[in-house]
């Protein structure tokens, strides 16, 4: 099994996707890469805010909400579900898997009221579509 | 009809998925995902939310099943659903390097929850380097733990049932006491 989390490179495109969609995202306030297991891989935070939990609490309930909202889709029969958003007064919050065909991810995305959905959900779609292809490189699946 | 909610928590790889599918009468939703970290526990898929199941004891009690996630950085779940439950039942993987360790680890979290009803079941306790129910016993008799512990098949439908059967019963009493 490979675990793309554990690489060097790897870390790294991530951390650059992260940037990428930063500059050119308006307003984002976070954004993280998570596993599915709930493992911090990288992070970025824009305008940071104390109240902010530590990132290795933020990654694990990432994932909790991430794995509720798949099985709580699954129960009406929903496929492949694409995203869990949390809406409050203040902001958002929008989950979105990444299946690689090595392993699993969590993309979080934390944004103020003015960000734009449309906008936020095509760079969260780029970043998946990148790094299902940053995945490919790595092998086959089940390598 | 009387519902109540039962809380399994305990060790990663202890069995509480298993224990909650071998006894709910309807398919039991999971959160589970490929487990990536092999050093803590070898088992391939692990939970990270919740798992929920049903049981009917007859005539009128039914009862919800909520599995929580065995790992510390899991414990907000543990605080979560832990709102409205009757009790625990805390499974230990009696093979475990750290089982007695967990067995304080598990009841210390959940007293200070609030809950006064924990049941203990021992799995895997038929393996090769299981600790035995004796030493269980005189642990949590030096701690002073006033819980009933029993070994387990987490597999086994009447195992799991004689955990949930003790711990409602235990519930009941204290409520008519």
């Amino acid at each position: 099994m490979i675990i793309l989390h554990k690489d060097e490179a790897f870390l790294a495109y991530c951390r650059e996707l992260l940037d990428q969609f930063a500059d050119e995202t308006n307003g984002i306030n976070y954004i993280f890469i998570a596993t599915a297991d709930g493992f911090d891989v990288a992070s970025k935070i824009i305008n940071f805010t104390e109240s902010y939990g530590s990132q290795d609490k933020l990654a694990a309930v990432a994932s909790s909400i991430m794995a509720l909202g798949i099985s709580l889709s699954g129960e009406f029969g929903l496929q492949n579900c694409r995203t869990v958003t949390v809406d409050s007064d203040t902001g958002k919050i929008t989950l979105r898997p990444i299946n690689t065909i090595h392993q699993s991810f969590i993309l979080l995305i934390q944004s103020s009221s003015d960000g734009l959905l449309g906008h936020i959900l095509h760079g969260a779609g780029k970043i998946n579509t990148a790094l299902m292809a940053k995945a490919e490189e790595y092998g086959p699946a089940n390598a | 009809m009387q519902e109540y909610k039962i809380i399994f928590a305990g060790s990663m790889g202890a069995g509480k998925t298993t224990a909650i599918t071998a006894l709910s009468e309807i398919s039991v939703i999971n959160t589970d995902v490929v487990n990536t970290d092999r050093s803590a526990h070898k088992k391939a898929m692990t939970t990270v939310g919740i798992d929920y199941g049903q049981v009917i004891i007859p005539p009128d009690l039914k009862l919800g099943l909520y599995g929580t996630p065995g790992q510390d950085r899991f414990r907000f779940v543990w605080q979560v659903v832990t709102s409205g439950a009757i009790g625990v039942i805390v499974i230990i993987d009696s093979t475990s390097d750290n089982a007695l360790n967990d067995v304080s680890h598990y009841i210390d979290f959940f007293a200070e929850q609030g809950m006064e009803n924990i049941v203990v079941g021992l799995s895997h306790a038929d393996e090769k380097h299981a600790r035995s129910l004796e030493e269980f016993l005189a642990y949590v008799s030096d701690k002073q733990y006033p819980y009933p512990i029993f070994t387990i098949d987490a597999r086994v439908r009447s195992d799991v049932l004689l955990l949930v059967e003790t711990l409602v019963a235990s519930a009941e009493a204290a409520l008519y006491s």
